[in-house]
């Protein structure tokens, strides 16, 4: 019966209180479209510039063949550009304005001619540059090196010892980069839910109504349940929003919305339980808003949706490594998003990452609740 | 809810408590009968609010004991949680909850089944004057308004034991009547008055309780405490400054009959049966050791008075 008054209470000031609720449901939203505009809505693309000191037909079929890879969707995969000086091509690469540079050197064309007719000479040398901090320069050497000793083999007929054979696994099309970003921007809609949840509970003390709760019959349980429940549907509206936002900008999500929602309701449950510890160190919402968003920060940039962050390894558990972001909920939720999302996996796929964020919301819950009953439920 | 028959609405014996070196109450001990409304007076930093904080369970005390209707706070604090009604000095209300939603979530806080909070709610509302606002947001209420839904959530539950901090404070002349009004027909509820208004706690009390320093100084009536002051009427002269020593003389020379209770500031006190007749004497007197009076007033003793006899000052320094 408390339960309900105080469910009652908390949903109704959360949905009146619309300019924070308005901000916790469409921040993510927007950086979805946002996301989405920066890379153009188009398949993963990589730049490559061709130095082509050769000139001959084989190296012009060779980059004919880089330009002719697409995607699953029929996208152009290598976008190709040609410059006839190295150092301008370099200076592309510092740019960003070309994730790779593939130099054919002179004789190229009649050096394979020769190797096809039996006719044996020095190893021919193409070299490739890139800068190693660009995510995207792997991908784009491995599709060029690739490329090209395919392409050698055809024309010499020389095959090799062996044939190298990429098999895509998870059964659906190779995500493209805005699709990689979705379960990062999810999980983004969810640390939106610190503010709304450490809000509600310093409102009270702030506007001093936490004294009529005191008071009254309620137990602090029973106010933390109706909080929770609250921020979990304000959660489940928050990710439902924000994967609407994608869906009707190209993006399809390969696993269950089922267990999409598993994960929203439990990591709703470790972010509150984050809020918890921040409304205990804070007194007003003036404190939430300025002092409350370094917490928030820690959590958008160190849990990996953002941007990757290098592994900082605490300790191992058996075969696994423990890193130090592995201590943020959010980081094993962007996870088992992407698990479910972009590689069709269900709940037993991920089931180490929910381990996770049930073990990690269970902590924060627990110190947020002892440290803020301590602080502001108890008669001293 | 159970309540023992006992003597006593609210007991409190030997309450103590302290914010580091500062003892803010100090052995307290007052018994508080059952109906009956207890003015709480003292000036701020006297002890009030502590003593209430510690009542309603919202502060530890370092010693003493409580009973409320003979349940002992300590030990059966859920209990005496139902017997308590509090109205906090400050407007404590949801902003964004109408006046009928947040008296009806309070009273299911206090476990009322939803269609008795619901009717308790609209009763209060009615009493109170906020029957046509009962379906407006708290936050857009007028002064006046919050301050009344700030008493009648104090209420919902129908509390044994209300306490009203300063309730008063922020209430237009028509809201004080219709509080003071509703307060005075609650027959079968104690009510502890703490407040700053020595009229309203002298319309309002049965007795009167004074503490000051965590102290308390005296517990009776009005009229008794009145009487204590002296017989009759109250007369202040305001002097002008730079007078000292012409003072000093003039008190030593004043009628018989006359009481001299202090000089205040620039504000000489003195308490008389019939000083309306001497006024004339003490005038001459003034004139005669060259004092010049800028203002003269006469009045009846208040519990002002009284506390100023306890202290030797004003309730409000």
């Amino acid at each position: 019966m408390r339960l309900g008054a105080l469910l009652r209470k908390t949903m109704i000031e959360n949905f009146r209180d619309w300019k924070m609720l308005v901000m916790t449901l469409s921040f993510a939203p927007f950086f979805v479209v946002l996301m989405y505009f920066y890379f153009e809505g188009a398949t993963t693309s990589y730049r490559i510039t061709v130095v082509n000191r050769d000139q001959g037909a084989v190296a012009q079929e060779l980059i004919k063949r880089f330009e002719e890879v697409e995607s699953g969707e029929g996208t152009t995969v290598l976008r190709v550009a040609e410059e006839g000086d190295l150092a301008a091509a370099q200076e592309r690469i510092r740019d960003r304005s070309a994730d790779l540079v593939v130099e054919i050197p002179e004789g190229f064309s009649n050096a394979l001619l020769h190797y096809s007719e039996g006719r044996e000479g020095p190893p021919l040398v193409v070299r490739t540059y890139g800068d190693p901090a660009n995510v995207k320069y792997m991908m784009a050497a491995a599709f060029c090196d690739y490329l090209t000793y395919e392409y050698a083999a055809l024309i010499t007929g020389e095959t090799g010892p062996m044939v190298l054979e990429p098999v895509s696994l998870g059964g659906v099309d190779a995500p493209d980069e805005f699709d990689l970003y979705v379960p990062g921007l999810l999980a983004l809609a969810l640390m939106m839910l610190m503010f709304t949840a450490a809000g509600t509970v310093i409102k009270e003390k702030d506007k001093g109504t936490l004294l009529r709760l005191r008071i009254s019959n309620m137990s602090t349980a029973e106010w933390l349940a109706a909080v929770s429940i609250t921020q979990v549907t304000i959660g489940l509206l928050a990710v439902a929003l924000t994967y609407l936002t994608a869906w009707s900008l190209g993006y399809r999500m390969s696993g269950s919305l089922f267990d999409v929602a598993v994960v929203t309701v439990l990591s709703s449950m470790a972010i509150v339980g984050i809020s918890m510890i921040v409304a205990a160190s804070l007194r007003t919402i003036f404190d939430l808003v300025t002092i409350g968003t370094f917490p928030f920060f820690i959590l958008m940039f160190f849990s990996g949706g953002m941007f990757p962050i290098p592994d900082v390894q605490l300790f191992a558990l058996g075969v696994r490594t423990i890193n130090a972001n592995d201590v943020l909920p959010t980081t094993h939720s962007i996870a088992a998003y992407d698990r479910i999302m972009n590689t069709g996996g269900g709940l037993g796929d991920v089931a180490i990452e929910l381990a996770a964020i049930v073990l990690l919301s269970v902590v924060f819950f627990a110190v947020g609740t002892w440290a803020f009953t301590r602080r502001h439920m108890v008669a001293r | 809810m159970p309540v023992k028959d006992v003597d006593y609405a609210l007991s409190i014996s030997g309450l103590t408590k302290s914010y580091g070196d500062l003892v803010a109450v100090n052995d307290l001990s007052i018994d508080v009968h059952r109906g009956e409304v207890l003015g709480f007076l003292g000036p701020n930093g006297a002890g009030k609010t502590t003593t209430v904080g510690v009542i309603c369970g919202l502060l530890a005390a370092e010693a003493g004991e409580i009973t409320v209707h003979g349940h002992s706070l300590s030990h059966e604090y859920a209990h005496c949680k139902q017997l308590i009604g509090l109205c906090p000095q400050d407007v404590v209300i949801w902003e964004a909850l109408t006046c009928m939603e947040q008296l009806t979530c309070v009273g299911r806080l206090y476990d009322l089944d939803a269609r008795a909070a619901r009717s308790r709610a609209q009763e209060l509302l009615e009493s109170l004057g906020l029957s046509d606002r009962r379906d407006r947001l708290a936050g857009t209420l007028s002064g006046g308004m919050k301050r009344r839904l700030n008493i009648a959530l104090a209420l919902v539950h129908r509390p044994r034991v209300l306490i009203l901090d300063e309730p008063q404070a922020g209430l237009d002349p028509q809201s004080r009547v219709l509080v003071r009004e509703y307060v005075g027909a609650l027959s079968d509820t104690t009510v502890i008055l703490t407040t700053h208004d020595m009229d309203e706690a002298d319309r309002m009390s049965d007795r009167v309780a004074i503490i000051d320093h965590g102290r308390l100084l005296v517990l009776d009536t009005p009229d008794n405490l009145k009487g204590s002051v002296g017989p009759g009427d109250v007369l202040e002269f305001r002097v002008a400054k730079g007078q000292d020593e012409k003072m000093e003389r003039l008190r030593k020379d004043l009628p018989d009959g006359v009481t001299d209770k202090g000089l205040e500031g620039q504000v000489l006190r003195l308490v008389g049966g019939d000083l309306l007749n001497l006024l004339p004497v003490l005038l001459e007197r003034f004139e005669h050791r060259g004092v010049a009076v800028e203002d003269t007033v006469i009045r009846k003793a208040s519990l002002e008075d009284v506390f100023i006899g306890m202290t030797g000052r004003r309730l409000r320094q």
